[in-house]
C-alpha cells in the first residue's frame, strides 16, 4: 500500500540539442517534467524565446477553417515538415490558390448582398415610374440609396446640414430610404451618413426605367452572380479535398511541435548548456535510457526521489488490477504524499464489502455489474468501482435471501441444502445487523488507529504515533472503553477495577490532553506547553486542550455511532422494496410487472446513489481522518498527447 | 424577487459565457464578416445580430451592438429581480451614461459636436434620460449645465465650473464624472443594500478602480515619465487594497519596479508576456469570476457580471481590430482575457 518509487532525474547538454531532449522526454512517455531554472539550479534561466509555431499553427487553422475543413483528425507522423520555413512554403502553396478563389467568392457575396438591398429598394419604389436612371443625372443634387440602423434614423433630424432623407421602409432594426443633398456637399454629406452606419446599396449603372424593370433586371442580375459563386464554392471544396490530408497532419505536426517548443521553458539555461529536471518511476528508468538511446551528446543523472529540497515528487499510486479502480475516491480526497501511506486498497476493500451489505439484493446487484461492465468501457475506474461493488452486493443479497426486492426467492434453494432458516433477514434480526454495523465501525476505527501509529512513526511523528488521539494513547483510550462497554453490558463481566481504570483509561486521557508538552519533551528534552508560542500560559493550554479533548471523546462517540447507517440501510433497502412490494399487490396484473420493473430501478437507482455517498462519507471522515496526510503532487508525464492538447 | 433566486439566474447566464472555444474559432476567420457570420450563431448574440448583413455590416455598428446586448442583458437580469431602473441597480445604465458624457465632454472640447452627434450609440436614447442627442447643440460649457440641469450630473458638473463661469479643464470634468458615477454606486448600495452586500460592491468598485488605476499610472510613468505626486492626483479616491498601497505603487522609480509592488498584492499576474492592460484585464476577471462563484447577493452578482460582460464585449472588439488591421490572430488570442 506504499506509493511507486520515483527517481529524480537530471538531463543536461548542449542548447542546440534541447530539442532532441525534449523529443526523446516525449517519446518516453513518462518523464514529468520540472523547473530547470528553479532554486537548486543556480544561475539557470528561463529560456525567453517567441514560439515560432504558434503563429503558423493559427494560419493553418484559419486556412482549414477558410477552406471549410476543420484540423482534427491529422497525424502527426505523416507531415514530415519540421522547420518553420518548410511549413511556410506549403501554406504559400496552398494559400495563394485560395486567396485568389477567396477573393472572388468574398467579391461575389458581397455583389449578391448589395444587389439584393438594390433589389429590396427598389421593391420599396415599385410605386415610382419614373426612370430612376434620371435620379442619377440630376445636375445639382446627388442621391443615395440604402439603409441606416433605425436607431441612428433618429438623429438625422439633430445635423445642421443640407439634406433630406426619405424613408421608405423599417423593419424594426434597419430604416430604409434615399437621401439627397447638394452635389456641392456631397462628400461632407457620405461622411456624415458613414459615420451613422449607413449601408449604401448602389443602383447599377444598367438600371433604367421603372422601378419595377429595375427590380427584375437585379433579381436575374443576382441569380447569375449566384451561378458564379456556386462554381467558385465548388473549386474551393477541389482545393480542400486535394490539400485537405496535408493540412490536417500539417496542423497536427504544428500542434505537437508548438508544444514540443513550449517545454523548452521548462529548461534552465547557462551560456549554452541546458538543464531539464523531472521525475520518472523507477520501473520506468530503461524506458528512458532507450529514448536517449542515439543521443550520446546528453547526460542523463539518476538521483533519489527526495535529494532536491526544492522539488517535491509527485506521487504514483501503486494499485493492483482488484483496487485499481478506487485510486478515484482516493485522488477526490487528495493524492498522498510521496511515500506515504497509500489507502486505495483499504478503501476498494471496506467500500465494496460495505456497499454489498447496505445494497445487498441478487438481482439489483447483478445489475449494478452488468451497468459497471457497460459505464467501464468509457470510463475504467467508475465501471471497474461498479463491478466490484455489484458483485459484493450480489454475494450479501445471497445471504439475505433477497432478490430484486423478493425476500423468499431464494428460500428453496436453501432448504435443497439443509438450511431452513437465513441468519440474516432484515425485519427479523434487526438488534444484530444494528450491533453488527457498530461492530464493523468500531474495527475500522481500531484499524485506522493502527495504520496512522505506524504511519506516523515512519514520519517520525511523535505526537501523532503516540500521545494522540489516534495513536497509542488513543487507541488504549477506545479500545479499553469498548472493551469496558461490551463486557459490562454483554457478557455481564465485571472489569471497571480502579487498576483498569487508571491504566487504560485515565493515563492515556492525560496523555492525549498533555501530548504537545509530552512530545516537546520527548523530542526536544525540555518542558514547554506550546512548540510556536513562548508565552503560552498553564491556563490558555488548559482551556484550550479542555475543548480539544471535548472534540476528541465526542468524535469518539459520534464516529462509532456513524457506523449505524451501515445497518441502517440494509433495513432501508428491504422497508422501500416492501413498499414497491405492498403497490404491487394493489395492481391488476398487467400493471404488476410494470410496477414490480419501475419499482426496482427507482430504488436502484435512489438507494444505490445514497448508499454510494454515504459510504464515500463514511470512508473520508471516519476512516481518512484518522491518518491520511494528503497534498501530494499529481504525476502528469509529458506525451505527445499531453502536449497535442493545448 | 428573491435575491437567491436573481443569483441563480445570474449564475445560468454567466454558464453562457464566452468560452475559450468560441475566442478561439472568433480569431480563426479572417474577415469582419466571417466573425460576424459566426457570432450570427452564437446563442450569446444570434437575436442582436438575426437582422444583420454580414457582407455589407459596418464594423463600428457591429461593435455597437455586441455592446448593445450587455445592456439588452442588464436590463433583462434587473427586471427579473424586479428591480426598476432606480437606487443601486440603474448602475449599468449610469456607467453608460457616464461614459457617453465622458465622450460628449472630449469632443465638445475639441469643436466636433457633430462627430459626437454621430458616435453616440442610437439605443442609448431608449435607455437613458440624458438628453445626450440634445447636447450635440451646446456651443458653451453653460449651455451643457443647462442642458443637464435637471440630471443628476448637474451637480458635479456645476461644482468644478471655475468661479468666473467658462470650462473647467476636460480632464478635471472628466475624473469628476468618473468620481461622481462610483460615489453614486456607493451610496445606493449602502443606502439600499445590506452591510455585507454593501460590502462586496464596495471591494468589486475597488478591485475595478485599483486596476484601473494601476493601468493608467503604468502608462502614465512609462510614455509620460509623470512623478508620483501628478500620478495620485490624476488617480481615482477608491481602492480595494488600501489608498497607502496605492501611493506607495505610484511613488515607485519605474515601470518595473511597479510591477513588482503589484506582484505582492491580489493582483499579482504571471504572464509576463502580455501587455498591461491584457494582464490587468485578465486579474480583473478572475476577481470577478470568483465573486460571482461565492456570493449570495443578487446586487453583487449582477453588478460582478456585468464586468464579466464589458470584458467579454472588449474581447470581441479586440478580435474585430485584429481581423480589421491583419494582425497577429495567435497573438490576439493570447491576449484575450477568457
Amino acid at each position: 500500500m506504499a506509493t511507486e518509487k520515483m527517481e529524480l532525474v537530471n538531463i543536461n547538454g548542449r542548447l542546440d540539442d534541447l530539442d532532441k531532449a525534449i523529443g526523446a522526454i516525449l517519446k518516453s512517455k513518462s518523464f514529468h517534467i520540472e523547473e530547470g531554472f528553479s532554486h537548486s539550479a543556480t544561475g539557470y534561466r528561463q529560456l525567453s524565446e517567441k514560439n515560432p509555431y504558434t503563429t503558423l499553427l493559427k494560419r493553418f487553422t484559419v486556412l482549414a477553417t477558410g477552406l471549410g475543413t476543420d484540423t482534427q483528425g491529422g497525424d502527426e507522423d505523416k507531415c514530415t515538415l519540421v522547420t518553420p520555413e518548410e511549413f511556410e512554403s506549403l501554406y504559400a502553396k496552398i494559400s495563394e490558390n485560395y486567396d485568389r478563389l477567396d477573393t472572388k467568392r468574398a467579391e461575389l457575396d458581397k455583389d449578391i448582398a448589395l444587389r439584393s438591398e438594390a433589389s429590396l429598394q427598389t421593391s420599396h419604389l415599385k410605386g415610382l415610374n419614373e426612370d430612376i436612371s434620371r435620379l442619377f443625372t440630376l445636375e445639382y443634387t446627388s442621391v443615395r440609396f440604402g439603409r441606416l440602423p433605425s436607431d441612428n434614423a433618429k438623429k438625422l433630424k439633430y445635423f445642421e446640414r443640407h439634406f433630406f432623407f426619405f424613408p421608405f421602409d423599417d423593419d424594426g432594426a434597419y430604416t430604409y430610404g434615399m437621401y439627397l443633398c447638394p452635389k456641392s456637399e456631397k462628400e461632407e454629406t457620405d461622411e456624415i451618413f458613414k459615420t451613422l452606419f449607413f449601408e449604401r446599396t448602389r443602383i447599377p449603372d444598367f438600371v433604367k426605367g421603372s422601378a419595377l424593370k429595375a427590380y427584375s433586371d437585379l433579381q436575374s442580375e443576382i441569380a447569375e452572380d449566384k451561378k458564379d459563386l456556386e462554381l467558385t464554392e465548388s473549386q474551393i471544396h477541389e482545393l480542400m479535398e486535394k490539400y485537405r490530408s496535408e493540412l490536417v497532419h500539417a496542423c497536427a505536426k504544428l500542434k505537437y511541435l508548438k508544444g514540443a517548443y513550449a517545454l523548452r521553458k521548462q529548461a534552465g539555461v547557462l551560456k549554452d548548456k541546458f538543464l531539464i529536471k523531472g521525475f520518472i518511476p523507477a520501473k520506468n528508468r530503461k524506458e528512458l535510457e532507450q529514448a536517449f538511446g542515439g543521443l550520446t551528446e546528453i547526460e542523463l543523472t539518476f538521483l533519489p526521489a527526495d535529494c532536491d529540497s526544492w522539488l517535491t515528487p509527485p506521487t504514483v499510486l501503486k494499485n493492483s488490477f482488484l483496487t485499481r479502480p478506487f485510486r478515484m475516491l482516493v485522488g477526490m480526497y487528495g493524492l498522498p504524499v510521496y511515500g506515504g501511506f497509500d489507502p486505495t486498497g483499504l478503501v476498494a476493500v471496506t467500500y465494496s464489502i460495505m456497499f454489498g451489505i447496505m445494497f445487498g439484493d441478487l438481482g439489483q446487484g447483478f445489475l449494478v455489474w452488468l451497468l459497471g461492465l457497460f459505464l467501464g468501457r468509457k470510463n475504467k475506474d467508475l465501471g471497474g468501482m461498479m463491478t466490484r461493488c455489484g458483485f459484493f452486493s450480489m454475494v450479501f443479497g445471497t445471504l439475505y435471501g433477497s432478490v430484486f426486492g423478493i425476500e423468499d426467492m431464494l428460500d428453496p434453494m436453501y432448504e435443497s441444502i439443509g438450511i431452513s432458516q437465513l441468519p440474516v433477514r432484515a425485519f427479523e434480526s434487526t438488534n444484530f445487523i444494528l450491533f453488527t454495523a457498530v461492530g464493523i465501525g468500531i474495527f475500522l476505527i481500531v484499524l485506522s488507529m493502527m495504520i496512522n501509529i505506524v504511519t506516523s512513526f515512519k514520519r517520525k511523528d511523535i505526537e501523532s504515533a503516540v500521545f494522540g488521539c489516534n495513536g497509542i494513547c488513543g487507541l488504549i483510550f477506545y479500545a479499553s472503553i469498548i472493551f469496558a462497554v461490551v463486557a459490562t453490558v454483554m457478557l455481564d463481566m465485571k472489569v471497571m477495577s480502579a487498576p483498569f481504570v487508571i491504566f487504560l483509561i485515565v493515563i492515556p486521557l492525560i496523555c492525549i490532553f498533555c501530548r504537545v508538552p509530552f512530545t516537546l519533551a520527548v523530542k526536544y528534552k525540555k518542558w514547554k506547553l506550546s512548540e510556536h508560542d513562548d508565552n503560552m500560559t498553564f491556563g490558555g493550554f488548559f482551556v484550550e486542550n479542555f475543548f480539544e479533548m471535548f472534540e476528541f471523546l465526542l468524535s469518539y462517540v459520534s464516529n462509532t455511532m456513524s457506523f449505524l447507517r451501515v445497518g441502517g440501510f440494509v433495513m432501508s433497502h428491504a422497508g422501500m422494496m416492501l413498499v414497491v412490494m405492498t403497490l404491487m399487490d394493489g395492481m391488476s396484473k398487467v400493471g404488476q410487472p410494470i410496477v414490480f420493473v419501475i419499482g426496482n430501478l427507482f430504488v436502484m437507482a435512489m438507494e444505490g446513489m445514497i448508499v454510494a455517498i454515504q459510504i464515500i462519507r463514511l470512508e473520508f471522515y471516519e476512516i481518512f481522518s484518522r491518518f491520511y496526510v494528503s497534498g501530494g503532487k499529481e504525476y502528469i508525464p509529458v506525451t505527445p498527447e499531453l502536449v497535442n492538447e493545448d | 424577487m428573491s435575491a437567491d433566486a436573481t443569483v441563480a439566474k445570474i449564475r445560468t447566464v454567466y454558464g453562457g459565457a464566452l468560452k475559450s472555444a468560441e475566442y478561439h474559432e472568433m480569431t480563426n476567420r479572417q474577415s469582419v464578416p466571417e466573425l460576424c457570420e459566426y457570432l450570427k450563431t452564437l446563442d450569446r448574440y444570434s437575436s442582436m445580430l438575426a437582422q444583420v448583413e454580414p457582407s455589407t455590416v459596418h464594423r463600428g455598428y457591429l461593435e455597437q451592438l455586441i455592446r448593445k446586448e450587455s445592456l439588452v442583458t442588464y436590463r433583462r437580469l434587473s427586471k427579473f429581480q424586479q428591480s426598476g431602473s432606480k437606487g443601486f441597480y440603474s448602475f449599468y445604465i449610469k456607467k453608460r451614461e457616464t461614459i457617453q458624457l465622458i465622450s460628449f465632454m472630449e469632443m465638445f472640447y475639441a469643436g466636433l459636436n457633430e462627430e459626437f452627434l454621430a458616435s453616440v450609440p442610437g439605443y442609448m436614447t431608449e435607455y437613458s434620460r440624458l438628453p445626450l442627442l440634445e447636447l450635440s447643440a451646446c456651443r458653451s460649457y453653460d449651455e451643457v449645465l443647462k442642458m443637464l440641469r435637471k440630471t443628476e450630473y448637474y451637480k458635479p458638473l456645476k461644482k468644478i465650473q471655475p468661479g468666473g463661469g467658462g470650462a473647467p479643464p476636460l480632464e478635471k470634468a472628466e475624473r469628476a464624472l468618473r468620481v461622481y458615477y462610483y460615489n453614486s454606486v456607493l451610496s445606493s448600495a449602502k443606502k439600499e443594500l445590506s452591510d455585507a452586500e454593501y460590502k462586496q460592491i464596495q471591494k468589486l468598485i475597488g478591485t475595478d478602480v485599483d486596476l484601473i488605476n494601476y493601468t493608467n499610472a503604468y502608462r502614465m510613468r512609462k510614455y509620460f515619465s509623470l512623478s508620483g505626486e501628478e500620478i495620485e492626483k490624476r488617480s481615482l479616491p477608491f481602492s480595494r487594497i488600501g489608498k497607502q498601497k496605492m501611493q506607495q505603487l505610484y511613488q515607485t522609480d519605474d515601470p518595473e519596479d511597479m510591477e513588482r509592488f503589484i506582484d505582492k498584492t491580489i493582483y499579482r499576474n504571471d504572464e509576463p508576456d502580455q501587455t498591461i492592460e491584457s494582464r490587468n484585464t485578465k486579474t480583473r476577471l478572475a476577481l470577478v469570476r470568483h465573486v460571482i462563484e461565492i456570493t449570495t447577493s443578487a446586487a453583487a452578482a449582477l453588478y460582478a457580471y456585468m464586468m464579466i460582460c464589458d470584458i467579454e464585449a472588449a474581447n470581441i472588439i479586440h478580435i474585430i481590430e485584429g481581423i480589421r488591421y491583419k494582425a497577429d490572430l495567435s497573438e490576439i488570442e493570447a491576449q484575450l482575457a477568457v
